[in-house]
């Protein structure tokens, strides 16, 4: 019976309208003759091309489940000819061209619901092959999958299907989109691994999926600039081909199970300006080239299993503000060369086991937030950082400080909480005149844990 | 007037414009021309319909000629119907849009319907063929898989594995 439907409509690169008048066509009835002891069913008293004729009228939400009544049905619905007809009779076949869709209607939202033939000829009567952009937020598809035909549309250069419950995985015909530059399909529940994707990708966001293995090298091969992998569920080592992709200024690959160290090939992505390997299994120390990542602005380790002492090359990262070194295992001093990141706003380093004392060299930074808690830090609080004018928080609890707080501290005008509880014995100083109202703010300002 | 007859050599004599809502009659009377007084044989309608009809439809077995009857009267009743849109002009439309003389008209047993869908389309009637399919696809409308496969006797011929990743590509719908 296939056989009869795919001759009436035969020549598989006949356009749209010709197709059209072609089905027209008087069809003959001895397309299916019976053998003599064959009991019938109605499927044999129609021929093929009547029965697609009959199926045509169901509506496009609705005709892709009646595939699974038999075979003969599931040749009908997945065939050209039922697709043409189909969509003339529901969508019409006279479609404006525009370069960019930003909200799918109704029909779009079918597509992965529909065989790959019909959702090629929907896109080819939609002119869609002409979009240069697709942005579907919050899409409700009826079939929350990735719809295979996408990958039809060479011309698009940004494809966005994000926060639409998507799941199934991520489809290899993405591959084929040569001229695709920014790839978002974030806030989905995507599964397995991520395809080839083509050379052309500038900007991938994957982030807040359940991808798994491990982060495929293939990725460092395109000149991406910026790589969302957080939030999902990748685990192995962060591969050394890292390295490869110069061009990255942002690079998120927090919240998955990656373990292993950091490669020090990190180190030649020196257009980097945020690195966010938080929350993840890390272990092994910091490596020294980190301090190569000379136009970071952001960098965030926290959360993992890191150890040994922070390398002094970090003082190498003029531009960077804000540092999260938080829950791991650092230990050693921190070093004085932080005390020359002029740009730090912002310093977590608790829950480690950094011992000495705080560097003074801090007070040259212009910190603002510094969390230095539960620590084996010792000595005093530096005097210098009177002279940190933005410092809101200063948190030093649960280390082995002794000493006053500085009198200097009592002009940091913008201080709203400092947090000294748990130490050796860190004091009011008696330097100071109580009786200032500046002091008298700092010491409201003490919070006791 | 012409006439036509059917297989078992029933003659019919209906008026040309009545006659010419069939392409193919139509086709026929300007390939032959007036000239000749000849009734239009058309053995495929009723050889077709009785070899399939014989073995599916007992009750109307022996009635091709009740079928041409039918599909007459329906072009009788279309007879002052504006001629079609072109189809390049055709708008969006549904199985739901079936007048109702037409729905009255085609309310016969499925076997019946069936005859005179398949008349229809070897007549080459395009009205008559989109009602009669409409008719049938509202009855598998809003139907489960099941449901459908008893409606028209069908068996499900698919193996263990391909129904199983028939099922897998159509999870997100599974039956109503």
């Amino acid at each position: 019976m296939g056989a009869a439907v795919s001759s009436a409509v035969s020549g598989s690169l006949m356009s749209v309208s010709t197709v059209r008048s072609k089905r027209r066509a008087v069809s003959s009835l001895n397309a299916c003759p019976l053998a003599p002891e064959h009991h019938p069913g109605c499927l044999d008293v129609l021929p093929p091309e009547v029965w697609i004729l009959i199926l045509s009228w169901l509506p496009p939400h609705e005709f892709s489940r009646f595939r699974s009544v038999c075979k003969s049905f599931d040749e009908f619905i997945a065939s050209r000819h039922f697709a043409i007809l189909n969509l003339e009779r529901h969508i019409g076949l006279e479609h404006p061209t525009v370069e960019s869709n930003t909200a799918p209607d109704a029909f779009d939202k079918l597509l992965s619901s529909w065989p790959l033939m019909y959702q090629s000829i929907y896109l080819e009567i939609k002119n869609a092959k002409r979009l240069r952009e697709i942005k579907w937020k919050h899409a409700r598809f009826q079939n929350p999958c990735i719809p295979l035909s996408l990958g039809e549309l060479t011309n698009l250069e940004t494809l966005e299907l994000s926060f639409s419950n998507l799941s199934g995985e991520i489809p290899k015909a993405l591959g084929r989109l040569h001229n695709l530059q920014e790839l978002s399909l974030n806030y989905n529940t995507l599964t397995g691994n991520i395809p080839a994707l083509p050379p052309s990708l500038k900007v991938l966001r994957l982030n807040s999926n359940d991808l798994s293995g491990r982060i495929p090298d293939h990725i460092f091969s395109l000149n991406l600039e910026r790589l969302n992998l957080m939030h999902n569920l990748f685990q192995g080592s962060i591969p050394s081909s890292i390295g490869n992709s110069v061009n990255l200024t942002i690079l998120s690959l927090n919240g998955n199970f990656l373990a292993g160290s950091i490669p020090s090939e990190i180190g030649s992505l020196m257009n980097l300006r945020e690195l966010y390997l938080n929350n993840n299994n890390l272990t092994g120390s910091l490596p020294a080239t980190i301090g190569n990542l000379i136009r970071l602005h952001k960098l965030d380790i926290s959360r993992n299993e890191l150890g040994g002492s922070l390398p002094s090359e970090l003082g190498n990262l003029r531009q960077l503000q804000q540092l999260d070194l938080q829950h791991n295992s650092f230990s050693g001093p921190l070093p004085s060369a932080l005390g020359r990141l002029e740009n730090l706003v912002d310093l977590h380093a608790s829950n480690n086991r950094f011992t000495g004392a705080i560097p003074a060299e801090l007070g040259n930074t212009v910190l603002e937030h510094l969390y230095l808690y539960d620590n084996q830090l010792s000595g005093c609080l530096p005097s210098s950082f009177g002279s940190l004018a933005g410092l809101r928080v200063l948190d030093v609890s649960r280390n082995r400080l002794s000493g006053y707080i500085p009198s200097e501290y009592s002009s940091l005008m913008r201080l709203k909480e400092i947090h000294v509880g748990g130490n050796l014995g860190v004091v009011i100083s008696p330097s100071v005149h109580h009786e200032s109202a500046e002091y008298a703010k700092l010491v409201a300002s003490l919070v006791s844990k | 007037m012409v006439r036509i007859t059917s297989s078992d050599s029933q003659e019919f004599s209906v008026s040309q414009d009545i006659a010419c809502q069939s392409q193919l009659i139509k086709n026929m009377i300007e390939d032959v021309g007036d000239a000749d007084e000849q009734p239009i044989p058309l053995p495929n309608v009723a050889g077709a319909i009785l070899q399939k009809g014989g073995s599916c439809f007992p009750s109307i077995s022996n009635a091709p000629k009740l079928t041409l009857f039918a599909v007459i009267e329906y072009a009788t009743m279309h007879k002052d119907d504006p001629p079609s849109a072109p189809e390049t002009d055709a708008k969006p439309s549904t199985s739901e849009d079936i007048e109702d003389r037409d729905k009255q008209f085609l309310n016969v047993d499925q076997g019946t319907l069936f005859e005179i869908i398949l008349a229809a389309n070897y007549l080459d009637m395009k009205s008559l063929l989109d009602v009669g399919c409409k008719t049938v696809a509202n009855m598998i409308k809003g139907k489960t898989v099941e449901e459908v496969r008893a409606l028209f006797n069908i068996v499900n011929d698919f193996t263990p594995e391909e129904e199983e990743q028939i099922r897998k590509e159509n999870e997100w719908c599974e039956d109503r």
